[in-house]
């Protein structure tokens, strides 16, 4: 059956179902998103501002049907229905909705459509924002509420820390266009120049404050060098703080002393901590002497989510393309974990440790793919020749366990900034491709900007780079 | 902005590091306690980071300067006791608070040959004194009496002794209690009363028993150093062989270097298998030590009891009676080095050397000789007088006995004579003409008026380096080597008056 028209109401008598819309799944609030499966049969409960109940469905291709076990919603509960693709729920859903008979639906049913008109747009703008209000106020309160039904249950909802409401859905900064860019620039130090840039905005921008930290991933290794090198000028001119800056580090070595001068404890210090304002107890990075290994790289992890997922991941990548110490064959949703080192990969840092293979560190500590995925941008830094061809692996082709970088190409916001001498495995087409639309990209963000300024509300990647 | 947590971080400068490099890096100090920090360990472990800034724009940090020995400044003698404890003290004190300005924070005073019953009460007035907005001292310098006759300089000969019962000679003079083996005061409190200090002893070893004196010395904690004597060659190295760590003002008051007999000047071209007893090493020789070679070798001094009986004159005219034969080493069944490079690695060491960098007590090349042959064991001192006052002006100034002496620029005379009357040059001064004389860099001089000076005294863990841990006493200077301002434990103590920027002094 069809529900092209809007006008006629699906079901009767369901009082509470008010609107479907269309998200990406990558921008459910914190608490109603995973990325693990959600039943159409749970319900989330939240509160309203006025101290109302809320519930919320979400639909994805697993859900199944609507548990008729569950209790009537009060008048006026709001209830909200999101689904990650209406095009296919329409027919189950219609047919769910319609057969059950407790159920009215009084709202009509939203997808993106051509006549969409600029009302129904502000329409579904507001709802979102509604949406959003109640999921993040009942975060605040402290989880679910007190509705008695068994079923109500939250397979996702993990009893984290508040997520400190620092881009709340609907706002200015948080939808931008979901992308994966690739900027080319002349040397390293251009690189670096434009990193350091771009996060310094990306920083200001988000004004971090005490409550609500900025938080930052950050790598080790030759290639950050020069962006490190741009921040600390930028820091010293008076141009960017760390005060409310937090940092998680990708990896450290096991077993290697912190003060021993290969360690990734010491390379950061040298190269960026000391040189800048950031108090001491916002930098994290992986203890490699805990007694208890596995415990922290799950404490590691869990302090992650407690600060609400880190905002920017920046990374480099290595000559087999690998990104932190996930060399090939790790698995692409691979969490913090204790990594063995490959031969190569040992033979490479021999150099360091008096070319001496014995006192090379054979393991270490390092966050898994997916954790990097799981930040809202990602972006990775990728000079010189050697690293080439892992670039082209990674950009290329296909998705694979061999070259973990491609897991990049499933993130709705990276960045890689790359320099000439990388691209030498390019083929010419996707250079001259990346370098066409730059300029086009410039364009159309300033386009979102003035939406956004003008008070408008993206709600969708709609941007199809 | 966080509440001051008493640390303070120095950017934007140069630090000179052990190997006489200049690296530009950051230095945290804890001004409370008035120790250097390990920035690294502060930042993981003590979770902290300083809260003030001093940005020096661009200038050296260097550890403050040491100087192992001044005789007195500013107007006070060391050497000078009139029964007033109280004013000795006074003058200590005053010398310790004016002596920052010239970028010095630790220093040892020296005394000369004195009368003998005031040894004991002055070394124990020199204990070691460390007060907050002053400069360290580290304990004393007794120069003399245990020196030779022929080169005492400025010494008065009535009370130039030998040494006949070796230490315990050594102990009646000096006080018993000032020669005790404490543990290292470094590691007692402030102001223990008891503390003892660093000691050092110039004497010249070919005097008789002093050679023995300075084993047992040697064992107490002194430091003994090779001065004021007509040691031969083989009494010098010998002294070297039992202990004795450092030569006071090389070149002055000592024999001229003899290409055959190269006395204490050749200290400095030593050869590494000089055979050190006790030590395992597969080379021998028949390096002619011990009391031996005392015996066989020409009698000591010969070469001086000539020229003295031929009266005075230039050493370089005088026909010398030189040992027949120069003593080799004797060749050993074993294969000789291979390997390029890094002479070998043998027991034994050169000992230090002062020098007085005026550009008046030696010459110019012959300090750059010195820094060429040996530049570890390098130590720049004054050697000051009591006159040493960077701010007094050229010309006539009263002395004592209705006298009068002339100032001129570094150069210091009795007034109607061309006889030198000491020295007054500062130690930053000697830092700066140190590099002119051997066109080393300024990282390097540092090193021969901080850390060489601190290794030879065993005091490197606290002072003359900018070890975590150390104290912080520092002083900056800028490219040109002119004192800008001076730390104290982590504590501003002298900064150079904005009218005196221009000043050279």
């Amino acid at each position: 059956s069809s529900l092209a028209s809007h006008k006629k109401p699906l079901l009767k008598s369901i009082p509470l179902v008010h609107s479907i819309f269309n998200l990406p799944r990558s921008i459910y609030p914190s608490g109603l998103r995973s990325s693990r499966l959600v039943h159409f049969d749970v319900v989330t409960s939240l509160r309203t501002p006025e101290g109302g109940e809320a519930w919320a469905f979400i639909l994805d291709e697993w859900s199944t049907r609507l548990d008729s076990r569950l209790p009537t919603p009060a008048p006026h509960t709001k209830i909200f229905l999101v689904v990650t693709d209406v095009g296919s729920w329409r027919d189950v859903l219609s047919a769910e909705l319609e057969c059950s008979s407790t159920w009215r639906w009084d709202a009509q049913l939203r997808g993106r459509r051509k006549e969409e008109t600029e009302e129904m747009r502000q329409d579904e703008m507001r709802l979102l924002e509604d949406f959003t209000t109640c999921s993040s106020l009942s975060r605040s309160v402290g989880g679910h509420s007190t509705t008695p039904t068994a079923s109500i249950k939250s397979a996702n909802l993990e009893e984290s820390h508040q997520r400190p409401e620092s881009v709340p859905l609907g706002s200015k900064q948080m939808l931008t266009p979901a992308q994966n860019r690739l900027i080319i620039r002349d040397d390293t130090s251009s690189v670096g120049q434009y990193i350091g840039d771009y996060i310094a905005k990306r920083i200001n921008d988000f004004k971090p404050t005490a409550e609500k930290p900025f938080v930052l991933g950050l790598p080790t290794g030759s290639s950050p060098i020069p962006t490190y090198k741009h921040l600390i000028k930028l820091v010293k001119d008076g141009k960017l703080s760390f005060k409310h800056v937090v940092t998680f580090n990708m990896d450290e070595y096991v077993g290697l002393p912190e003060d021993h001068p290969e360690s990734y404890h010491t390379f950061m210090f040298r190269e960026f901590f000391s040189h800048i304002d950031i108090p001491p107890s916002q930098v994290n990075i992986l203890n490699g002497n805990a007694k208890d290994l596995i415990g922290e790289c799950n404490a590691y992890e869990a302090k992650i989510k407690s600060y609400g997922g880190i905002e920017i991941f920046l990374g480099g990548i290595g000559e087999d393309g690998h990104i932190a110490f996930n060399e090939p064959g790790s698995s692409l949703s691979s969490r913090t974990r204790i990594k063995t080192l490959a031969y190569d990969t040992i033979l490479a840092n021999a150099r360091f440790f008096g070319n001496d293979i014995s006192k090379v560190p054979r393991m270490a500590l390092t966050v898994g793919v997916q954790t990097v995925l799981d930040s809202r941008e990602v972006i990775v830094v990728v000079t010189g020749q050697r690293k080439a061809l892992a670039l082209s692996k990674a950009i290329e082709e296909g998705i694979n366990h061999l070259w973990t970088l491609s897991a990049l190409q499933l993130h709705p916001w990276a960045l890689i900034v790359v320099d000439e001498d990388a691209t030498a495995e390019l083929h010419v087409k996707t250079v001259k491709y990346f370098k066409s639309i730059e300029r086009v990209q410039d364009e159309v963000e300033a386009m979102h900007a003035q939406f956004r300024e003008n008070g408008g509300k993206d709600i969708t990647g709609g941007q199809d780079a | 902005m966080s509440a001051d947590n008493g640390l303070i971080c120095f950017t934007n400068c140069l630090l000179p590091l052990e190997d006489g490099s200049l690296v530009e890096q950051d230095l945290w100090i804890d001004e409370r306690r008035g120790v250097i920090l390990d920035a690294q360990r502060t930042f993981f472990l003590r979770k902290e980071r300083p809260t003030k800034i001093i940005d020096l724009g661009g200038n050296v940090l260097s550890p403050g300067l040491m100087d192992i020995q001044i005789n007195g400044a500013y107007g006070f003698d060391f050497s000078v006791y009139d029964g007033d404890e109280e004013a000795y003290r006074q003058g200590l004190k005053t010398v310790a608070e004016k002596i920052v300005e010239t970028g010095v924070t630790s220093l040892v005073p020296t005394i000369i040959t004195q009368e003998k019953s005031l040894y004991p009460t002055i070394l124990n007035l020199l204990r070691p004194y460390q007060a907050n907005n002053s400069a360290t001292l580290l304990g004393w310098h007794a120069e003399g009496p245990f020196i030779q006759l022929a080169k005492r300089g400025a010494h008065a000969p009535e009370y130039l002794q030998p040494a006949p019962a070796g230490f315990q000679t050594f102990e009646e003079i000096y006080g018993a209690e000032n020669l005790i083996d404490k543990e290292d005061w470094l590691m007692t409190e402030d102001g223990q009363e008891k503390a003892v200090g660093v000691r050092i002893i110039t004497a010249a070893p070919e005097v008789d028993g002093v050679k023995r004196g300075l084993e047992e010395a040697v064992k107490r904690g002194v430091v003994f150093s090779i001065g004021h004597s007509i040691a031969s060659t083989d009494i010098a190295t010998a002294a070297v062989v039992s202990g004795a760590r450092l030569i006071t003002h090389l070149f002055n008051a000592m024999p001229q270097l003899h290409h055959r007999d190269p006395s204490i000047i050749g200290l400095l071209g030593a050869s590494p298998y000089v055979p050190v007893p006790n030590a395992k090493s597969p080379t021998t020789s028949t390096f002619p030590t011990g009391a031996d070679a005392l015996a066989r070798s020409p009698s000591t001094g010969s070469l001086f009891a000539k020229k003295m009986a031929s009266g005075a004159g230039s050493e370089a005219f005088d026909e010398l009676v030189t040992p027949p034969q120069t003593p080799t080493l004797e060749a050993v069944d074993s294969d000789l080095k291979l390997k390029k490079g890094a002479v070998s690695h043998m027991p034994f060491e050169r000992p230090f050397y002062e020098m007085i960098v005026d550009g008046i007590h030696s010459h110019p090349n012959s300090v750059r000789l010195a820094y060429s042959a040996f530049p570890e064991g390098c130590i720049l001192i004054t050697d000051a007088m009591k006159i040493l006052d960077p701010h007094l002006r050229d010309g006539a100034h009263e002395w004592r006995d209705g006298k009068r002496f002339i100032k001129e620029g570094d150069k210091l005379y009795l007034e109607g004579t061309n006889t030198l009357a000491g020295s007054v040059v500062t130690l930053d001064k000697c830092v700066r003409n140190f590099t002119r004389f051997t066109g080393c860099s300024l990282g390097e001089a540092l090193k021969c008026a901080t850390y060489n000076p601190a290794k030879c005294l065993g005091v490197e863990n606290k002072k003359g380096t900018l070890r975590a841990g150390a104290d912080a006493d520092l002083v900056v200077l800028d490219r040109k080597g002119y004192v800008q301002s001076t730390w104290v434990k982590g504590r501003e103590v002298w900064k150079r008056a904005e009218a005196e920027l221009s000043l050279k002094i």
